[in-house]
């Protein structure tokens, strides 16, 4: 156990939070002058470009409209921060969440592309192409149709992006990560036209439909199954069953699709 | 996250923090989750990444994160989640695990550096966790359990564990493995 404050005491007192060992800062100058130092550091971020772009960004996921969008090479802001923070005020003064969860899932799913990071130094050069989503049986042939119990594979074809998920919708609506399985981020596809996916998987009962999304850096399931989610609530809205729910492509991103209609 | 999590998320918008003191919270606490990330991450890019998902996180949170007694906590766990997941996701490429530049508070830099390396191969995702709060962050056990929303029982328990599968991993930091356990 330290004598002296922990990382996290010491962020609370450099934020100026209430903090549990206040008693210790007052008397202990080493800890006084590592506070001191984490506000001089604290005051040169929230003058950077990328402090306010962050900031904008994430004001833009609870505003209807896109307020600002960072160009990932040089981090400038296409449209003003002062039209994010002017939104961020309106926001303020009348409450508008209701008005604005409709737009909710619509404004993920745009950000998903928008943001979405630019390719990692090391990345294996890949050859671009249209991608494609096939489910496969065991021996290779694609499947329409299968039975529960099934075994069978994904393969895709990621159009030059390293990055994939896959996300698999029933006919109830019901929204789920398949590969990989259960995850929170996104991972990396085999390079390859029809690339395997491991592990296989076990058919279950009821038909689905799967939504594979590819882009150029790691991304979050929730942005790819928000996406899913607002094409579902789409297709409901027109009467339509949510195994025909269309997913379009981002600016900067693939998405492909397939059904799998499972019958006993 | 299914449908109905979806669900939890827009009434939690619906009753959460407000996009004015979203910004207010960001400017107190952001400087803080991009020091905690670009620590583990290694990269300003990937730091400022992070901080974007830890306030969407907040703001899914929303009436949740606003009773927290001690915020700093809150955000350090999901800073640290984030984190872990985005190393994850990089197959333990070894250009994003030098963002070691600076020692913890028990070892050097290149030291923690190969033990993240080998906790990644072997540990679960609570492991992992518990590992870099206690081991690279040098957090004590109970604050560890305050950042982990575990009780000190628990947290005790899961260090146990975690000792002696370091231990057998050779995984343990030397520090730690010559503290009493």
């Amino acid at each position: 156990v330290s004598e002296h404050l922990s990382p996290v005491e010491l962020e609370e007192a450099a934020a100026g939070l209430p903090m549990v060992a206040g008693a210790h800062l007052e008397g202990c100058a080493q800890c006084k002058a590592r506070v001191d130092e984490l506000v001089a550091l604290s005051d040169g971020l929230r003058v950077q470009v990328q402090f306010k772009a962050r900031l904008a960004s994430v004001l833009q996921q609870a505003a209807e409209k896109p307020i600002a969008r960072m160009d990932p090479e040089t981090g400038e802001l296409t449209i003003s921060q002062k039209k994010a923070q002017e939104e961020a005020g309106r926001s303020a003064a009348v409450p508008l969440w209701k008005y604005l969860m409709p737009a909710l899932a619509l404004a993920a799913s745009v950000l998903a592309f928008i943001f979405w990071p630019p390719p990692q130094a090391g990345d294996d050069l890949r050859l671009k192409g249209a991608a494609t989503l096939r489910v496969v049986g065991v021996d290779g042939r694609d499947i329409e149709k299968a039975k529960p119990g099934q075994t069978v594979e994904l393969a895709v074809g990621a159009a030059g992006h390293p990055q994939g998920l896959v996300v698999a919708v029933d006919a109830s609506g019901e929204i789920d990560v398949l590969w990989p399985r259960g995850a929170t981020l996104s991972s990396k596809v085999p390079a390859g036209a029809g690339a395997h996916l491991e592990p296989a998987f076990e058919v279950t009962p009821g038909s689905m439909k799967l939504f594979a999304f590819f882009a150029s850096g790691p991304f979050d399931a929730n942005v790819a199954q928000a996406r899913v989610q607002a094409a579902v609530d789409k297709a409901k809205a027109e009467g339509k069953s949510p195994l025909q729910a269309e997913v379009q492509a981002g600016e900067t991103g693939s998405v492909a699709s397939v059904l799998l209609k499972v019958e006993p | 996250v299914s449908n109905h999590a979806a669900g939890r998320f827009e009434l939690n918008m619906a009753q959460g923090v407000s996009p004015a003191e979203l910004e207010a919270l960001y400017a107190q606490l952001a400087p803080a989750v991009f020091r905690r990330a670009r620590r583990l991450l290694g990269r300003d890019a990937d730091a400022w990444d992070a901080v974007q998902e830890v306030f969407v996180q907040v703001l899914r949170a929303g009436p949740k994160f606003r009773s927290e007694a001690r915020p700093m906590t809150w955000v350090w766990r999901i800073t640290t989640n984030i984190c872990l997941n985005q190393l994850r996701s990089r197959r333990l490429r070894e250009a994003q695990l030098e963002g070691f530049e600076e020692g913890t508070n028990t070892m050097g830099a290149t030291d923690a550096r190969q033990l993240l390396k080998k906790w990644m191969a072997e540990l679960d995702e609570r492991e992992l966790a518990v590992a870099t709060l206690l081991y690279l962050d040098g957090l004590t056990q109970d604050e560890t359990a305050d950042v982990l929303g575990l009780s000190r029982k628990t947290i005790g328990r899961e260090v146990e564990v975690l000792r002696e599968k370091l231990t057998k991993l050779g995984a343990l930091p030397k520090a730690a493995a010559e503290a009493a356990p």
